[in-house]
């Protein structure tokens, strides 16, 4: 984690009463480059930061929102094709694994 | 997790303290309370926990994990635990800072080398001592801007290894001048700007006035830039960036 990102979560205090917070936490025989990157998901969908674009990054969204409406956290795995990981720029595919945690911002 | 825990890990950063932030990601039976728990080991020796009730359950996790693991990484990385019956997935992250760039000069080419590297991870400063080039309209985005004479930064400047150093004054008595002051510290890259002729004017006299060896000298990036025939200011900026890259990502750490 860095902490441009750690700031950021904090200034949102004033802004919302919850956020996401999306990392990649394992990408098997993807670049590992990937592990470790992070996106800030707000209620009403909108963002801060990526984790690599493309379609993936839609359902990570949604289901950010949905986690946040329930006010929970998870893990959400997904399989990138070799074909799907070229179209957002990923050096190759497979299993990724993103958590999903959910920011309680009032005291 | 609240906000709270983020708030006290953005105060032990502000101290410098070297920090680990552990979550756990999924366990089950007699660890299945420790699921979205997260924990930091603060320099080696302490720990904060999200949640103090479960700190002797973390403490048995601590263990297993091996505090030497917990500090001997650089990257992010899950672990997968048994403790007894329980099956545990840890996830492992250093917080660390972005690399400084450190801009002399705030002219043309430093407004569109700031721009360029916004869009890298860098915590970027731009130093210069006229405020109709150091603005806030000129760079908007960028971290800090500090209106100061370079000898006035220099003197409490302090070099880090992983300092990005770019030169570009307004003349060769300040490239000279800023380049002298760091050019014998540790740090990852100092590129200067400037025709050769103009390199080589400043190269002769850190030799003769200044006893730098061509060592040294040989270190520094000059002319600046991966040579891909840049012509505008903005080309420029993406072939010094592009160097900088070049350095930050070489695989030979």
């Amino acid at each position: 984690m860095n902490r441009r990102l750690l700031k950021k979560i904090i200034e949102y205090k004033e802004k919302y009463d919850k956020i996401a917070l999306a990392t990649i936490i394992d990408a098997k025989s993807s670049s590992p480059r990937n592990t470790g990157t992070s996106m800030l998901i707000f209620p009403d969908g909108s963002f801060y930061g990526t984790i690599g674009g493309g379609n993936q990054e839609k359902q990570i969204i949604e289901d950010a929102k949905k986690l946040l409406k329930e006010d929970k956290s998870a893990k959400i795995t997904f399989n990138l094709t070799r074909k799907e990981a070229a179209k957002i720029g990923w050096v190759c595919g497979g299993d990724i694994e993103v958590y999903i945690e959910n920011i309680e911002m009032n005291k | 997790m609240k906000v709270n825990f983020y708030q006290k890990l953005n105060q032990l950063s502000k101290k410098g303290n070297n920090l680990v932030v552990s979550t756990v990601i999924s366990a089950d039976n007699e660890y299945k309370i420790l699921k979205g728990e997260k924990f930091i080991l603060v320099d080696n020796d302490h720990l904060e926990y999200s949640n103090e009730k479960n700190k002797e359950k973390i403490n048995c996790l601590i263990k297993e994990i091996g505090k030497k693991t917990l500090l001997n990484f650089d990257n992010p990385q899950l672990k997968t635990l048994k403790i007894d019956d329980s099956n545990l997935k840890v996830y492992l992250e250093p917080v660390v800072d972005n690399p400084r760039l450190i801009l002399f000069g705030a002219g043309h080419i430093a407004n569109s080398v700031s721009k360029v590297a916004s869009l890298m991870d860098f915590e970027i400063t731009v130093i210069d001592d006229r405020k109709e080039f150091l603005n806030r309209e000129r760079f908007p985005e960028i971290d800090h801007l500090i209106l100061k004479s370079y000898k006035n930064y220099l003197s409490e400047y302090k070099v880090e290894k992983n300092d990005y150093i770019v030169i570009l004054t307004r003349g060769h008595q300040f490239d000279y001048d800023v380049l002298r002051e760091v050019i014998d510290k540790n740090c990852k890259y100092i590129g200067m700007i400037g025709s050769s002729k103009k390199v080589k004017e400043v190269y002769d006299r850190l030799k003769e006035v200044d006893n730098i060896n061509d060592q040294l000298l040989k270190s520094i990036h000059s002319p600046i830039g991966l040579a891909i025939g840049a012509e505008t200011t903005a080309e420029i900026a993406v072939a010094i960036i592009a160097e900088i890259i070049k350095i930050r990502r070489a695989k030979d750490e």
